[in-house]
């Protein structure tokens, strides 16, 4: 069986993150998928999904890191366009490798997560319009 | 004067018992007379929050302003059920407190909403009894990057208390980011089982 949802979810951009752990594992629920997958995909170049812990000191060194690699404050060819200032946005989304879409093994009617894991949307866009995602489930 | 040695714990009323308050304000006029059709309409409310707080504008005045963003409102919503955010019903959270209270451990309760709303609350709610009333501080309206970075500072001050004894429970991801760089442990606040899941962590609970 394929079950498949279209989210809207809303942020604040600007590092905003979304847990999503407890929604996914409703929608897991939800599907009546025993044995699978269910995969998050972000339909944005400006943010990622990621699986981390939900700890607000790893979330605050991951900003770091990413800002010691690109400033937001520095030259970026794409605002040459002139449509928006969010270069630093699109090159963490490329640079962070599972920035698209993370998959999560079903087993037993259940994610598999460590006890540790956490589904996170991270959002680095610098306006606050609504975000779209799909989740699927794939399995039976 | 130094306050309680060890953790304290501090919550802030908005986003965890409470929604925040421009979600709030958004969800009631959108309930009664649909989508606002504004791309950002937290803009219209910039500020609000911190001018209710300081006294320097009262909920008459801002529904009045709302009024003239959004007439219909006025036609179908009577001012106090759109101005009071109510409390959530939340026995898991209740539950935390009660464990947290029983440990020992000095909460506190963050609010930067009118003074006003919290009174009401107080009469129609237990929450202000996991909290003791000399254990509650009241912000005076601190919004933006540059005010949210000396927000660790201000608590520090209003709670005389060492920044290594604090632990902010914080519903506001820059916010929280600010504490934990400021050098206080935070805990983002998703949920009560997280936020527990945190604290087993932390071996408070």
């Amino acid at each position: 069986m394929v079950k498949t949802e279209h989210w809207v979810v809303n942020t604040s951009g600007n590092f905003d993150v979304i847990n999503l752990t407890s929604k996914v594992r409703s929608f897991v629920e939800q599907s009546n998928c025993q044995e699978g997958q269910v995969t998050l995909y972000f339909q944005h170049t400006t943010g990622a999904v990621i699986i981390a812990e939900h700890e607000v000191g790893i979330l605050a060194d991951l900003q770091d890191t990413l800002h010691k690699i690109n400033s937001p404050d520095q030259f970026y060819h794409h605002h040459l366009r002139g449509v928006d200032q969010n270069g630093h946005a699109h090159i963490w989304s490329i640079l962070v490798s599972s920035s698209a879409s993370i998959t999560v093994p079903v087993s037993g009617g259940e994610l598999l997560l460590g006890a540790l894991q956490d589904i996170l949307l991270v959002d680095w866009q610098t306006d606050d319009k609504p975000r779209r995602l799909v989740v699927q489930v794939l399995g039976e | 004067m130094k306050g309680s040695m060890g953790t304290n714990l501090f919550f802030w009323l908005g986003g965890i018992f409470v929604q925040d308050f421009e979600d709030f304000v958004f969800s009631q006029i959108e309930r009664h007379v649909g989508k606002t059709g504004v791309i950002n309409p937290r803009e219209l409310l910039l500020d609000w929050a911190p001018r209710l707080q300081k006294g320097e504008a009262n909920l008459n005045t801002l529904f009045s302003h709302l009024s003239t963003l959004f007439t219909p409102v006025l036609d179908v919503l009577p001012p106090e059920s759109l101005l009071v955010p109510p409390l959530a019903k939340n026995s898991e959270l209740y539950n935390l407190l009660s464990d947290l209270k029983k440990r020992g451990i000095p909460l506190w309760l963050m609010v930067d909403y009118p003074k006003e709303w919290v009174s009401q609350m107080a009469t129609s709610s237990n929450l202000l009894r996991y909290f003791k009333p000399e254990k509650r501080i009241w912000f005076s309206g601190i919004s933006g990057s540059k005010e949210i970075s000396s927000l660790p500072g201000v608590l520090q001050d209003m709670a005389q208390l060492q920044l290594s004894d604090l632990l902010v429970i914080d519903p506001d991801i820059r916010r929280a980011m600010s504490f934990v760089r400021a050098g206080v442990q935070c805990i983002h606040f998703v949920n009560a089982a997280q936020t527990k899941r945190e604290l087993v962590f932390r071996k408070l609970l």
